[in-house]
């Protein structure tokens, strides 16, 4: 039959309603328990390291001062991201980043609080932005993994520059997609000159380097002989190390002390500005500086510690010696760009 | 109510609007055209061999004598459930040198010698774990649809597959192209895949420039969003042409009136077989095992005395349980919200019908991130709501924003396929509006609503930015402790947490999907 | 006996009266040209009307329009005393109080029998004893609990009834309520339901497309005609004196021959025939028409009016074409007794009692 406007249902008021309803009711309870952020006794964190690097962190610190942690876990970029959104609303008084680029983000936006002296003194001034707002507290070192069945560790190259020789041809890896790498090259730019920079990638991108979006892809890669070398994150082999033992054929070289390819990122410490806990987000920054927390961090996470006094994990290779934060970045956003620009033009992404 | 789907796309207007570069010139850059051409090219190949193997698979498991074919439904809908990232790095680890697949297979001889990227990687991936958008409706109209026409087929001795060609195909056009269509949304959307497979598209390079470029990458959403528009109002088009030269086949058939006739597979039997466990085989238990692997390894090498588990109970039953109702709320809500829209599009073949069913189906080609991102952003803008932020009711919503399209042509498939002398019927008896619907309409509809709640349900439990942004704080699903600890590389416990989220998925799937379509047999 | 048990309701003395169920000018049209011009048909209480035509005559959309199914552009149905619509009021279907039984029985596939029977039954009664009377009427005691799916197509067609019935309507619809069935469960369950309906006494109207099936249950028939009544009466006044050569020829086999006057006594190729005075619209014989000479109305004999062409035969009787001198030829019924054979020779002549003149 015909379509019959006249006749034609009307909309489902009833559904509607129901479905209000139920809406209502949960947001009811919801809001109670978001209510207990502005609990005086609790703060908010935004944490862009997994739950299972810096919980037993967090349960310290509420075990230590009673003060509950509220934790949103996250991708650092997202995060960065929603904080904007929410601005001065945020529940955030904390938040955390695995490298300074989203917290220089925020900076930006003038969303940061400048933190106290006294947690700011717990790292090197390297280890912080020279304008207080964040503050490093774990690091993580650019190193060259690579497969310990394939290659003599007698013949691993001392400078990232090596790697566009023939010898690796083919053979490295690069996550030119990743904010790591994109942190480092972003600091081996302005150490070098973009010249120099646009030269060295564009030869990697002739000597036949492959693209690989995460540093866990490469060390998995490498581990399995897919390919040889690749600039990586030092603290993914440990990982994976830890998971598989032997079976793991991967193993981290650091570059040679001084080189440009050794960096240290650093995973930042941030207080909103627009937080009403001041004090209590500067005590969890303290606590995560901590002699105690360091040593968890470096122990069992095998992360470089920052904290002045606190030695790396035996089993870590030396500490790299330029870091992120070493130079001195007048507009943050800007330089990422034009990293990115210069990452998409060498055409690695396409390798 | 439509409004409401259209937040997010106001969102990355008013965002790129607002933005300090001039949208056009972004738009037009090499930049930007390439990785748009990328786009298409995997979400076109992606969609038709989807509906390929989801409407074969959907036949053999409906229609056939297929041994085993109650379980069959359960698993094949199954490899939805994996998160992008986690199924694609399963996939991959697996099949590579040094995975538990390759190493089975060179054990048995086989040398599996893939280097999974680029282009085909992500088209393989992507199609494995996709095609269920296309089976699960087609497997539901196929068990609504009266068997009259084919056993008409075959009375007049056509065989099989001709009776497939001629007969079936033409029924279940319509269920389809709407599986094809949100496939294509998905690929589009997708982030996961085409990361690991090193395949640069929209997305990645929003993905890529959403901190340090947002006015670029707001732009590409715009472009992404234009570009789903446009596919969904082409295939509405299609899909309404198709309708009239199938309405006659489809007609108002009686559902369910009698058990489904079954095809004697025969000699066929052994391919058939092969083909829907191949794909099970590589889509589902090709991860799973390699899942299994890693979670074996770190219970095993816990036991030796290693490093021991970092996961206990309470990491496990909380997420689990948190998982299983707010994705069942999801999918019912969904289902409420989207049933007017399809009433709408379906009885009102109108423009505004038209516009509806574009804002609705398109969220789905939104990524995640922008759609709660986009909440936040309005809830916070929306004075009595700004309290809101942050709670059930706002990421519910969210999910039912991005998710709904999944919902909605399964939803216009069964508000089509209610004969509409039933609700004549009904009226004549003295039934209004509201009994029609719970006594005659729903019950009718229910297992194309099952499909589509079910769809929207496992989208729901693997659902990642949206549930870390615009949750209650503090709310773990299993999605986000795979993501977890995933991120932290503890491989054994993601493995361990992604298996349950796949065990949970199979059997929510069983209560609510495959139970639900055989209720009318 | 049956009606004590059932009692649909009975109109009231007052809607007795000879108009019941009024249709009046009633026109219908969906987005292009009406379906329905300007129809008027009166159905009295208790009667059972047929309406009969070809498809696309609009019979199925009057019959939905009454049931409120379709919204008429103008004119009015009136049920009784109580309008139901008249182009600006409108009573929803649900509200009308008029049972309806489709095509294909149109049952609820997931609700069982008993279930479908109380859909129409306010609240209270769904679980009175009221759903197994209605099954017993219809000859289906105890079959409450199955499922409509696995019932052969004539109780299908038997449990729509009872749910039309079971609500007690003013008025039953019934829509081309045997096509749906095989040829011999269709004479069956015909011959059922028209038992049914007379011992019941519920106005009805039903329609068909089939000539013998409004003769054989309809007191009275409307045939339609590309959306218009071309006629109503009786099935004996339609088949003796239709109104026009449309009618004449659709309700029945016709001869149809014709004379320069048509008055008195007309000279045939078959002989003469007297003229009956009027046809059936009142109209006065006389100048040139076509006389309506039903194929029993002619008798052969042993002559030579023409030549057997062809014999079809029935059982109970058979069909004889004569091909006449002229060239022409003329159907003629015969008893089962057939003497004759192709390429006989045979002598026609009319035994009726008068034919009709229709105008040409």
């Amino acid at each position: 039959m015909r379509d019959l406007p006249n006749n034609a249902p009307r909309p489902f008021r009833h559904l509607a309603r129901a479905a209000a309803v139920a809406l209502v009711l949960l947001g009811v309870t919801a809001t109670a328990t978001a209510c207990a952020g502005d609990d005086p006794d609790s703060l908010t964190v935004y944490s862009g390291r997994s739950e299972k690097l810096v919980g037993p962190i967090f349960e310290a610190f509420t075990a230590e001062t009673g003060i509950a942690l509220e934790v949103r876990y996250g991708s650092s970029n997202d995060l960065a991201l929603l904080l904007a959104e929410e601005g001065d609303k945020s529940p955030a008084d904390v938040f955390l980043s695995r490298s300074p680029g989203p917290a220089g983000f925020l900076d930006d936006l003038g969303m940061l609080a400048t933190i106290e002296d006294e947690v700011l003194e717990r790292v090197a001034d390297t280890d912080r932005s020279p304008d207080g707002t964040w503050v490093g507290f774990a690091g993580r070192g650019r190193v060259l993994v690579y497969n310990v069945d394939e290659v003599d560790p007698a013949d691993l190259p001392d400078s990232v520059f090596d790697l566009t020789g023939p010898e690796y041809a083919g053979r490295v890896a690069v996550p030119g997609s990743n904010s790591s790498f994109q942190d480092w090259f972003t600091l081996f730019r302005l150490r070098n000159g973009d010249d120099v920079a646009i030269e060295w990638l564009d030869a990697m991108v002739a000597n036949g380097s492959r693209f690989y979006p995460k540093n866990g892809a490469i060390v998995e890669a490498v581990g399995r002989n897919e390919i040889q070398f690749g600039l990586v994150n030092h603290y993914y082999n440990f990982q994976k190390v830890a998971a598989n033992g032997d079976a793991q054929r991967s193993a981290n070289h650091g570059f040679a002390a001084g080189d440009d390819g050794g960096l240290m990122i650093i995973a930042t410490a941030t207080v909103l500005d627009s937080s009403d806990e001041q004090d209590a987000a500067n005590r969890l920054l303290a606590h995560l500086l901590s002699d105690e927390q360091q040593a968890y961090l470096t122990g069992k996470v095998y992360e470089y510690p920052l904290a002045l006094g606190v030695a790396p994990a035996a089993v870590l290779p030396p500490v790299p010696a330029d870091r992120v934060g070493a130079v001195d970045i007048d507009d943050v956003a800007a330089e990422f760009t034009r990293t990115i620009e210069i990452i998409e033009a060498s055409g690695i992404l396409d390798q | 109510m439509a409004a409401a789907f259209a937040l997010p796309g106001g969102y990355v207007t008013w965002r790129v609007i607002g933005g300090t570069e001039s949208p056009l010139a972004l738009l037009a850059s090499h930049r930007t055209l390439a990785p748009l051409w990328r786009t298409v090219q995997l979400a076109v190949l992606v969609s038709a061999s989807t509906a390929v193997l989801g409407t074969a698979l959907a036949w053999i498991t409906t229609r056939t004598d297929l041994a085993g074919r109650r379980f069959w439904r359960i698993v094949v809908p199954l490899p939805l459930v994996y998160p992008s990232f986690v199924g694609a790095a399963a996939f991959i680890s697996g099949l590579s040198p040094g995975g538990i697949v390759h190493d089975l297979a060179g054990d048995l001889g086989f040398d599996l010698a893939i280097r999974l990227h680029g282009l085909t990687g992500a088209w393989l991936v992507l199609t494995l774990f996709t095609y269920p958008y296309v089976y699960l409706p087609v497997a539901a109209r196929l068990a609504s649809l009266p068997t009259a026409f084919e056993e008409n087929a075959r009375l007049l001795g056509d065989r099989p597959a001709r009776v497939f060609t001629r007969v079936v195909l033409p029924q279940v056009g319509s269920s389809i192209a709407a599986g094809s269509l949100l496939v294509f949304l998905y690929t589009v959307s997708d982030f996961g895949a085409v990361h690991l497979m090193r395949f640069e598209t929209l997305t990645q390079t929003i993905f890529r420039t959403r901190l340090f470029d947002r006015d670029r990458s707001f732009a590409l959403a715009l472009l992404l969003l234009l570009l789903a528009l446009l596919v969904v109002a082409a295939e509405r088009t299609i899909a309404r042409a198709g309708a009239r030269r199938g309405a006659l086949l489809a007609g108002d058939g009686t559902v369910g009136d009698r058990r489904a006739l079954t095809v004697g597979l025969g000699r066929w039997s052994v391919p058939a077989t092969g083909l829907v466990a191949g794909v099970v085989g590589l889509a589902l238990v090709a991860p799973a095992v390699s899942l299994a692997d890693w979670g074996l390894f770190g219970w095993i090498r816990s036991r030796r005395g290693g490093a021991s588990l970092r996961l206990d109970w309470g990491d496990v039953l909380g997420p689990t349980w948190n998982t299983v109702w707010i994705a069942a709320v999801t999918a019912v809500v969904a289902v409420a919200v989207v049933l007017p829209v399809a009433y709408l599009t379906t009885r009102h073949r109108n423009r505004l019908g038209g516009v509806v069913n574009a804002v609705v189906v398109a969220g789905f080609a939104i990524p995640g991130l922008v759609v709660a991102l986009s909440l936040v952003f309005w809830t916070l803008h929306a004075s009595p709501f700004d309290a809101l932020v942050g709670s059930m009711p706002v990421l519910v919503f969210a999910y039912v924003v991005h998710f709904g399209a999944q919902a909605v042509r399964t939803a216009q498939v069964a508000v089509d396929t209610i004969p509409r002398r039933m609700e004549d019927a009904a009226r004549l008896l003295g039934a209004g509006r509201v009994r029609r619907l719970a006594t005659v309409e729903l019950p009718l509809m229910l297992p194309g609503l099952a499909a589509g709640g079910g769809l929207v349900m496992l989208s729901t439990m693997k659902e990642l930015p949206a549930t870390l942004l615009a949750s209650p704080i503090g709310f773990r699903t299993l999605a986000t402790q795979v993501w977890d600890t995933y991120e932290a590389l503890f491989l054994p416990e993601m493995a361990i947490l992604a298996l349950v989220l796949l065990g949970i998925s199979a059997v929510m799937t069983w209560l609510l999907v495959v139970r639900r379509s055989d209720h009318l047999r | 006996m049956l009606n004590k048990r059932v009692d649909p309701a009975r109109p009231s003395a007052q809607d007795r009266a000879a108009e019941y169920l009024a249709v009046q000018d009633l026109t219908v049209a969906y987005d292009g040209p009406a379906v329905l011009h300007q129809v008027s048909l009166e159905v009295a209480a208790g009667e059972v009307m047929a309406l009969l035509g070809p498809s696309g005559c609009g019979k199925t959309t009057l019959l939905r329009t009454i049931a409120g199914l379709e919204r008429q552009v103008a004119g009015t149905v009136r049920l009784g005393s109580r309008v139901l619509g008249d182009g600006r009021d409108f009573v929803p279907p649900e509200r009308r109080r008029i049972g309806m039984v489709f095509q294909d029985g149109a049952l609820f596939p997931h609700l069982d029998v008993g279930q479908n029977v109380a859909y129409g039954l306010p609240r209270s009664e769904r679980r009175s004893t009221r759903v197994a009377e209605t099954l017993e009427i219809v000859g289906l005691a105890g079959l409450e609990g199955r499922r409509p799916g696995s019932l052969s197509g004539g109780q299908q067609q038997r449990v729509a009834l009872a749910r039309a019935l079971a609500p007690r309507p003013d008025v039953l619809l019934l829509d081309e309520p045997f096509s749906s069935l095989d040829t011999s469960l269709r004479v069956q369950v015909r011959s059922e339901i028209h038992h049914l309906l007379l011992e019941l006494g519920v106005t009805t109207v039903f329609v068909t497309h089939d000539q013998e099936e409004a003769f054989v249950l309809g007191d009275r028939v409307a045939v339609l005609n590309e959306g218009r009544v071309a006629q109503v009466g009786s099935p004996d006044e339609l088949y003796r004196r239709p109104a026009n050569r449309w009618v004449a020829t659709f309700v029945g086999d016709a001869n149809l021959l014709a004379v320069t006057d048509a008055v008195g006594t007309c000279q045939t190729p078959v002989g003469p025939i007297p003229v009956a005075d009027v046809n059936a619209t009142g109209r006065t014989a006389g100048g040139p028409a076509e006389l309506l000479v039903r194929p029993e109305d002619l008798r052969l004999a042993e002559g030579s009016t023409g030549t057997v062409e062809l014999v079809e035969y029935y059982g109970h009787d058979a069909m004889v074409r004569v091909l006449l001198g002229d060239g022409s030829t003329v159907h003629a019924r015969t008893g089962a007794d057939v003497r004759w054979q192709r390429g006989d020779p045979v002598g026609v002549t009319y035994v009726g009692p008068g034919a009709v003149p229709l105008g040409v």
